[in-house]
């Protein structure tokens, strides 16, 4: 076997792919040349080095981020509030469970406290409209069956459900009808509902901030990628909130919860995000200088 | 979603222990759901269903190989774009799977051709090797250079995308000629004698430091 065979079979060789006849002859020209000696002692020594590589633990928000763009393209779900739901309370455990930061456990549950309290909220605004009109209804047929004109006050009737809702729709908007007021209320909520998460992830973002400046310029620029990447998707989906022109002019905005929910999955997944970089530090980051 | 009777069960007392020892790892092996699917048939059959634990199983059992793997093809910096664009495919395109390969190949075959597409379109702009890479690597043999490594990292970004997907499938994920020419979709000839290139090439990058690395010895 020659040097030039050598350098043609060495690959095989590490392998042991090689026949009984061709090991022998390949290693009888290994004890008689160092050059090739050395070239497939090397490449055995990278391809050991290469088999030892770690495992690469991806980052702890890669799965959230995953299901969110599942979610953001699946049919439309009824029960997404149920889903949403069960989705903070994966979270939630994780977070307390990962060690969080005592500072950040002070605030964490409260706002999500405030969340679903915002969420139950909404629902009881639904069932009392929803209750509210059929006992408005009922009070129609009553004053209908009495003989009393369309037009007389609730409060003639003694109807105080339909007064209380006539009130509370006359403080936010005279003209408008009471399943108005209630869409009122329930843009409200929602309202709140965003300055909370944008209240949350600008906390989580000050925290971070004042670790950042030890950063190296490739994590900080990892970090800063990845939050213009939340903030570009967040930004899409308000955009397909906000309402035309058309219906701000004619109509009142109608409060779309499938929309929101996708828009509170993104803010979801950027708090996992913040939150993990807090806990972590630079290691949590792609590009970073260190997982521990 | 599936409804919460057909979702595994968290055991408890494991839960508590993994919160009592405030691991965060330990953690998320407690909240790792695949045992209880069996097969890769059940596994896929579930995430057809749309069951959540199932995907999630799904996602945690191939994980770490497909995030290693286009990791090292297209470098740290745009490995989670390209993993998430992988997983994403993977979960819509589960109702096509035929079940012709096994579902790790075809797992495999979608994330190199989505880690060579990204390193394709994204051409010369950037270099793998630009990144820092120190987290990626293990702590190496206490006799070995710590360093060595880090700089085999170096040298797998300096290779051509094909010449680092068929070193990483074959030397560092330990698949076998025959997977790494059926993610690739070669014949395992050309595997060998690909593989047979790329290792040449990578030595001829490590050059000073394998020799060092034999005076060492």
């Amino acid at each position: 076997m020659r040097c030039q065979d050598i350098a043609r079979l060495d690959s095989a060789y590490i392998d042991g792919e090689l026949d009984a006849d061709q090991t022998e002859a390949f290693r009888t020209h290994l004890q008689q040349c160092t050059a090739c000696r050395q070239a497939t002692s090397d490449l055995a020594t990278m391809v050991d080095v290469a088999s030892q590589l770690a495992p690469i633990e991806p980052p702890a928000h890669l799965w959230a981020a995953i299901r969110q763009e599942l979610q953001s393209d699946a049919p439309p779900e009824r029960d997404t509030g149920r889903k949403s739901a069960r989705l903070n309370t994966r979270e939630s455990r994780d977070s307390f469970a990962t060690g969080w930061l005592d500072r950040l456990a002070a605030w964490w549950s409260p706002h999500w406290r405030f969340a679903s309290l915002g969420a139950l909220t909404a629902v009881a605004v639904l069932l009392v409209w929803s209750l509210g009109g059929d006992v408005q209804r009922e009070s129609t047929n009553e004053r209908a069956a009495l003989g009393a004109s369309p037009g007389a006050s609730p409060e003639a009737s003694g109807d105080t459900s339909g007064r209380a809702t006539s009130v509370a729709a006359a403080e936010i908007e005279p003209d408008q009808s009471a399943g108005a007021s209630h869409t009122d209320t329930l843009i409200g909520e929602m309202q709140a509902a965003d300055q909370r998460y944008s209240d949350t992830i600008a906390e989580l973002r000050a925290m971070v901030e004042e670790e950042r400046d030890t950063w190296p310029s490739a994590t900080s620029a990892a970090y800063e990628k990845r939050m213009r990447q939340f903030e570009n998707t967040a930004d899409r989906h308000r955009q397909a909130l906000a309402p035309a022109p058309s219906a701000l002019i004619n109509e009142r905005p109608a409060p779309d919860p499938r929309g929101r929910d996708a828009l509170y999955e993104v803010y979801q997944a950027e708090i996992a995000f913040l939150q993990q970089v807090a806990i972590d530090g630079p290691p949590a980051l792609p590009g970073s200088g260190g997982r521990p | 979603m599936s409804d919460s009777s057909d979702s595994p069960r968290i055991d408890d007392d494991a839960m508590n222990a993994a919160i009592a020892s405030n691991d965060p790892a330990t953690y998320r092996e407690v909240l790792s759901v695949g045992r209880t699917y069996d097969s890769d048939a059940e596994l896929v059959a579930g995430c057809r269903r749309g069951e959540e634990a199932a995907m999630e199983a799904l996602y945690t059992q191939y994980k770490r190989r497909v995030f290693g793997l286009v990791t090292r093809i297209v470098g740290a910096g745009d490995a989670e774009e390209v993993a998430q664009d992988v997983f994403v495919r993977i979960f819509r395109g589960l109702p096509k799977f035929r079940g012709d390969s096994a579902l790790g190949t075809w797992i495999y075959r979608l994330s190199v051709n989505a880690a060579l597409s990204y390193a394709t379109k994204r051409g010369r702009r950037k270099h793998v090797g630009d990144e820092p890479l120190a987290y990626i690597a293990a702590p190496a043999r206490p006799q070995r250079d710590p360093q060595l490594q880090d700089k085999l990292q170096r040298a797998l970004a300096q290779l051509s995308p094909g010449y680092r997907t068929v070193l990483v499938l074959h030397d560092v994920q330990g698949l076998s000629h025959e997977e790494c020419a059926a993610i690739m979709g070669c014949q395992v000839g050309t595997s060998k004698s690909q593989l047979h290139k790329a290792r040449a090439k990578m030595r001829n990058l490590l050059g000073p430091e394998l020799a060092a690395e034999r005076n060492r010895s």
